[in-house]
């Protein structure tokens, strides 16, 4: 990958374009996570990699490529969030759509729901943080360097939103929590 | 009770729910537009091509001349122009006002990268370009120049290629038919900073698209968040200044729509505006900004739109608190009942001729209770997300009565008794200064 990085650093499009086929599902994986929307998650996508595509012979290190796109994204995906602000204020309510998955006891309907529910209602820096842990997989040390920000920042962000989807699926008979804000 | 291993598995699973490949047609649109965008390239790449022809130096300052007069004569509205001290250029013409396109000869060629100077995002009032009370973004780079409005930066208006022609002076030409503007519009502005870099002032000295003409002059506000993200102005000069995205007034759960200059502020030197969002909004003095550590933070003046009680049988949750209503008095009243909480006698207070409360808050210092994952004792004592920990942060709260039934918080916050002490009299001016749109 880096020898392609390095030649769509010297502006060869058809090296990019093969970055864009190696990376884009991972990435459009992350956007679409975090926004919950796929219209909104192919729009960040679109912007941050024309994006890269721009800044690309800014980029010092090509070893970095992926970890600098993933940066982009996820700025690209606070943008849409800011972007289409109805930001949320409103929970969807997500349409019942049968059993659980079998081959996931774990991960009832109503989790499902608790969980959108809940996801929802955090903050976009929450979000990112939350899927870059739980989907990607990624250190507090290596997200906050994905987002730009503190490891301590990293960590409390992570903490508030595990403690609140944890809490949305843990106080399933409490009384509905008022509508959420992000800021 | 979920454990922890359950949790982490359930909300795998959750996650994997969704799908994990980009639509073809997302991959299609990235390539087609990145066959039509032009690579950045570092400015020093740029060097060889601008020292090479030395003859563009007189040319491009000749016509720099010949705009600044043109700016002089034609465009007396825009006040002072641009500092340029040569002569006119032999055969240079003078374009008027509306016609300055290449195809009619404007005399104004396209020059070298915009100085680092300028190469930032700048915030101002609102534009006709965007939708109404929005308030407007520019943003530069070495070679481009987009507007857009605040909170929808991909969107990008007024798209131009960008470049120096002059000491103080840039040229932009358009780069789509589209905003009033036709492909090929140059203008030419000239351009001053504040002695700190902070504010950009604009004059348009010609430009064959009014539109823009009138988008792009006036003020501008650096945008130096230091977590660019947050879109906030960061470091501040002594001075006014507008909110960008907090709406005191907007409910929750109504839909938000941007209001440039919801508040107006005023600070003194070494302040900085650390958050803008729609229902917060932060002033800390410079130094306690980014790279400063979270835990090694001392004071800020926070602002929550349209707070509610929490209750205290679910701390740390975002549950409201029965039957306290959201009004000052109701609030207040609360507030003086909730277990751990030392509050001082309300005092009354009035702010851009809105009538409000203020009290000095603390932590019982017997007080045990905490958050999950926190050590220190916590009091979480307003939603959204507003508390106080003990033993040793102070804060005064005042809470302002907006009317139609709209409150704002007002949280000045300080790590220690002596911080608090020095910090409130500074703040309260600050606070004081707030105009509610």
């Amino acid at each position: 990958m880096d020898e392609l990085v390095e030649r769509a650093r010297q502006g060869d499009r058809d090296a990019f374009a093969s970055l864009v086929h190696a990376t884009s599902d991972r990435m459009y994986a992350i956007a679409v996570r975090i926004l919950r929307d796929s219209d909104l998650a192919q729009d960040a996508l679109q912007g941050a990699l024309v994006t890269a595509w721009r800044q690309l012979p800014n980029l010092r290190d090509p070893a970095r490529f992926e970890a600098w796109v993933r940066r982009l994204l996820i700025h690209a995906c606070y943008a849409e969030a800011r972007r289409r602000r109805s930001w949320t204020a409103n929970v969807r309510v997500l349409p019942v759509d049968g059993p659980a998955d079998p081959d996931s006891p774990l991960l009832s309907v109503v989790d499902r729901d608790l969980l959108e529910r809940a996801f929802r209602r955090l903050s976009i820096e929450h979000r990112a943080v939350f899927v870059l842990h739980h989907h990607t997989g990624l250190a507090l040390v290596e997200i906050a360097e994905a987002l730009g920000i503190p490891a301590g920042t990293a960590r409390s962000r992570l903490h508030y939103a595990t403690r609140t989807l944890r809490d949305a699926i843990e106080a399933d008979t409490a009384p509905v929590i008022p509508e959420g804000r992000m800021a | 009770m979920t454990t922890e291993r359950d949790f982490d598995r359930i909300a795998r699973a959750w996650l994997e729910l969704m799908p994990d490949e980009a639509p073809d047609r997302t991959i299609d649109a990235v390539l087609r537009a990145v066959d039509a965008t032009p690579q950045v390239r570092s400015p020093w790449r740029w060097l060889p091509w601008r020292s090479r022809p030395m003859n563009r130096i007189p040319l491009v300052l000749g016509a720099a001349a010949v705009v600044a007069i043109a700016g002089a004569l034609l465009m007396s509205r825009t006040g002072t122009g641009p500092e340029i001290g040569s002569s006119p250029s032999p055969g240079s013409t003078i374009a008027p006002s509306g016609s300055a396109s290449p195809s009619d000869g404007f005399p104004i060629a396209a020059g070298g990268p915009l100085p680092s100077e300028l190469q930032a995002r700048w915030m101002g009032e609102h534009r006709g370009v965007v939708a109404p009370d929005a308030g407007t973004t520019i943003i530069f780079d070495a070679s481009t120049f987009a507007l857009s409005q605040s909170n929808a930066e991909n969107v990008r208006q007024l798209t131009s290629n960008a470049s120096a022609v002059g000491t103080g002076q840039f040229r932009l030409e358009s780069t789509a038919t589209t905003d009033g503007c036709t492909k090929g519009d140059v203008g030419v502005y000239g351009w001053t900073r504040s002695p700190s870099g902070r504010t950009l002032t604009l004059v348009d000295d010609i430009d064959a698209c009014p539109t823009r003409a009138g988008a792009v002059a006036g003020v501008w506000w650096l945008m130096g968040c230091p977590i660019a993200e947050d879109f906030c102005l960061g470091p501040l000069d002594a001075g006014t200044y507008k909110s960008q995205y907090i709406r005191p007034r907007v409910d929750p759960g109504v839909t938000w729509t941007p209001e440039f200059g919801a508040i107006t502020y005023t600070v003194p030197d070494g302040w900085a505006n650390s958050a803008d969002w729609p229902t917060t909004f932060d002033l800390v003095p410079a130094t306690e900004l980014p790279p400063m550590a979270e835990a090694d933070k001392t004071r800020h003046i926070g602002l929550v739109t349209q707070p509610t009680a929490m209750a205290q049988d679910k701390p740390c949750s975002d549950t409201v608190a029965p039957g306290v209503g959201r009004t000052v008095n109701t609030l207040v009243t609360w507030l003086r009942t909730v277990p751990g909480l030392v509050t001082s006698k309300p005092t009354t207070i009035s702010i851009d001729g809105h009538s409000g409360q203020w009290l000095d808050l603390r932590v019982d210092s017997g007080w045990k209770r905490s958050c999950d994952g926190e050590t220190k004792p916590i009091i979480a004592y307003l939603n959204p997300g507003t508390a106080i920990a003990g033993p040793t942060e102070r804060e005064r709260l005042i809470l302002v009565d907006l009317g139609d039934g709209d409150v704002l918080a007002i949280v000045l916050w300080a790590s220690d008794q002596a911080a608090f002490d020095a910090f409130v009299p500074e703040a309260m001016s600050i606070v004081e200064s707030f105009r509610f749109k």
